[in-house]
């Protein structure tokens, strides 16, 4: 790895994260209908699972 | 984005992959990345997996216990690493600089890596090994022992291959998504179909486990235990991937489809094949199953599919340990590094069945180690830090840093890795599979993650802030 390469290619990369004018639209959190519906979907299937094939 | 002079094929990829990432450098979308999770999750090593969950459990306790073990792990798994990575567009192991501390992360990686390459690699090689020795059987007439000395030498052969493959540059990677992973996609499909047309369902849901415990809730128990560490076993590599995606939201639920579904029916095709031809090996399967023709045809492939997987995971170990292996590790010649990192594997594969025949006791090593980190990991992002990162920060020496801590390292994350490390350990013993009267109602793992996560909270909350340390607020 070039040394001298990589340290500027890191500062220009973190000046332009951390200017105002930088939008990333990966910064949004998942939104909260999401986590409900993983929240709510994970409960739902390992019930499910569990009743449909815990042996008798 | 300039490239840098490039000493070795890896030397590019080990200096852009510890770099943030821009968002006109995230090539991934929903589809794209779901494709590179399908091509993932569908390995050889899903056979395998499957093959062992029929050692325990029936069809139908095999589709139950893989839908929740796997759907758990994958899910802890997604949001501890790919949330993130995908947020900040860092490597997960540059962002657990905030958890562990620079130097913290560097023994993690350098401990961590080459064993889970070691046993990966043995049991890829040994399966591609048996596969031949399997072709050579089916064609010649012989009958070579699956523990003999040619299944050894085949298996010495693979990890030559796969290291002078690997020495000239990683082109395998690119063959894995584009022929292996949609070739093992039809093999378990047709794999699937064959069998449901041999053998009605009826037949297959009465076809008892071949070597259970005998008490049905433990053996439910042990199955759900492999879906979690199959499951957890991804954390090593998930976050490098999603720092390329779009959003959070493409960086999660596509791992729902790979990682969790596609691995599912893959593992399901391994159980059923297991379960009605009486064989947990993935390589006794093909001739039965498909005649001797395509039989032959699938075990080749197999062992091809092998060693385009040890050529991919050992790659992925170089990058990480060029990352942060400084200038020791960076200084080493590439055909060095590579050969260090097959090493182990070829001591391994000199007792065949040790790990490969105790694949379930591999799983559970992975587990005792991952699922803490896991934990560590999802309740310091998530709990402690409010899912906010400083990327320069990340970047910055020891000392300076804001997340530096004890001559770089976090003592108490590792603390609590290991205690939950030892809960595990407490509740289903990887070395013996003994395991404890709880252990039946809480699996070892999510106990472990939870243990880990719990400490981790506590130690930062009573010493680590107080003491200043690790930028928490």
């Amino acid at each position: 790895m070039n040394s001298d390469w990589y340290e500027a290619e890191l500062s220009r990369r973190l000046a332009m994260i951390e200017s105002p004018a930088h939008d990333d639209p990966a910064q949004a959190d998942l939104p909260r209908a999401d986590r409900i519906l993983l929240a709510v979907g994970v409960v739902v299937v390992v019930v499910a699972m569990w009743l449909w094939g815990y042996p008798a | 984005m300039t490239t840098p002079q490039q000493a070795t094929p890896a030397d590019g990829d080990a200096a852009f992959s510890a770099l943030p990432s821009l968002p006109g450098e995230r090539i991934w979308g929903f589809w794209s990345f779901t494709s590179v999770n399908v091509g993932l999750a569908i390995a050889t090593w899903s056979f395998l997996t499957g093959g062992t969950v029929a050692l325990f459990a029936g069809a139908r306790t095999a589709i139950a216990t893989g839908v929740i073990g796997g759907l758990i792990a994958v899910v802890l798994v997604s949001l501890a690493s790919c949330i993130p990575s995908a947020k900040y567009g860092v490597e997960q192991f540059t962002g657990l600089r905030s958890v562990f501390g620079a130097n913290g992360v560097r023994a993690l990686v350098l401990v961590l890596f080459p064993l889970v390459a070691a046993g990966w690699n043995a049991i890829l090689a040994v399966m591609c090994g048996r596969a031949m020795v399997n072709v050579i059987n089916a064609v010649a007439g012989t009958g070579f022992d699956p523990n003999g000395g040619l299944v050894i030498t085949m298996a010495l052969l693979a990890i030559v291959a796969a290291w002078v493959v690997l020495v000239k540059g990683p082109v395998s990677i690119e063959w894995v998504n584009k022929i292996v992973a949609p070739l093992l996609a039809v093999m378990s499909v047709a794999m699937l179909a064959l069998i449901l047309v041999q053998h009605p369902w009826s037949e297959l849901a009465a076809a008892p486990p071949l070597q259970p415990f005998g008490d049905p809730g433990l053996d439910w128990m042990i199955a759900i235990e492999l879906g979690l560490g199959t499951g957890f076993s991804w954390w090593t590599i998930m976050g490098n991937l999603a720092r390329l995606t779009t959003t959070q939201r493409v960086a999660f639920w596509p791992n729902l489809i790979g990682l969790f579904l596609a691995s599912l029916v893959a593992s399901l095709a391994g159980t059923f094949a297991a379960l009605v031809l009486g064989n947990a090996d993935p390589t006794v399967w093909m001739v039965p199953l498909g005649g001797a023709l395509l039989g032959v045809l699938a075990l080749l492939f197999v062992g091809f599919a092998n060693l385009t997987s040890m050529v991919g995971q050992t790659y992925s170990g170089s990058l990480a340990l060029l990352r942060v292996g400084g200038r020791p590790a960076r200084r080493l010649p590439w055909p060095v590094l590579a050969a260090l990192l097959f090493l182990p594997a070829a001591v391994v594969v000199f007792w065949p069945g040790a790990l490969y025949d105790n694949y379930f006791k591999f799983i559970a090593w992975i587990s005792l180690v991952l699922a803490p980190l896991c934990g560590v990991h999802f309740v310091d992002f998530f709990l402690l830090r409010r899912r906010t990162l400083c990327v320069r920060g990340l970047y910055e020496p020891d000392g300076v840093s804001r997340y530096s801590y004890w001559r770089g390292v976090n003592p108490f994350a590792l603390v609590a890795v290991g205690a939950g490390a030892l809960t595990y350990y407490l509740l289903l013993n990887p070395l013996t599979y003994e395991s404890s009267s709880l252990f039946r109602w809480t699996s070892a793992s999510v106990p472990a993650f939870l243990v880990a996560g719990v400490l981790h909270y506590a130690f930062t909350r009573l010493v680590v802030v107080p003491a200043g340390k690790g930028g928490y607020r």
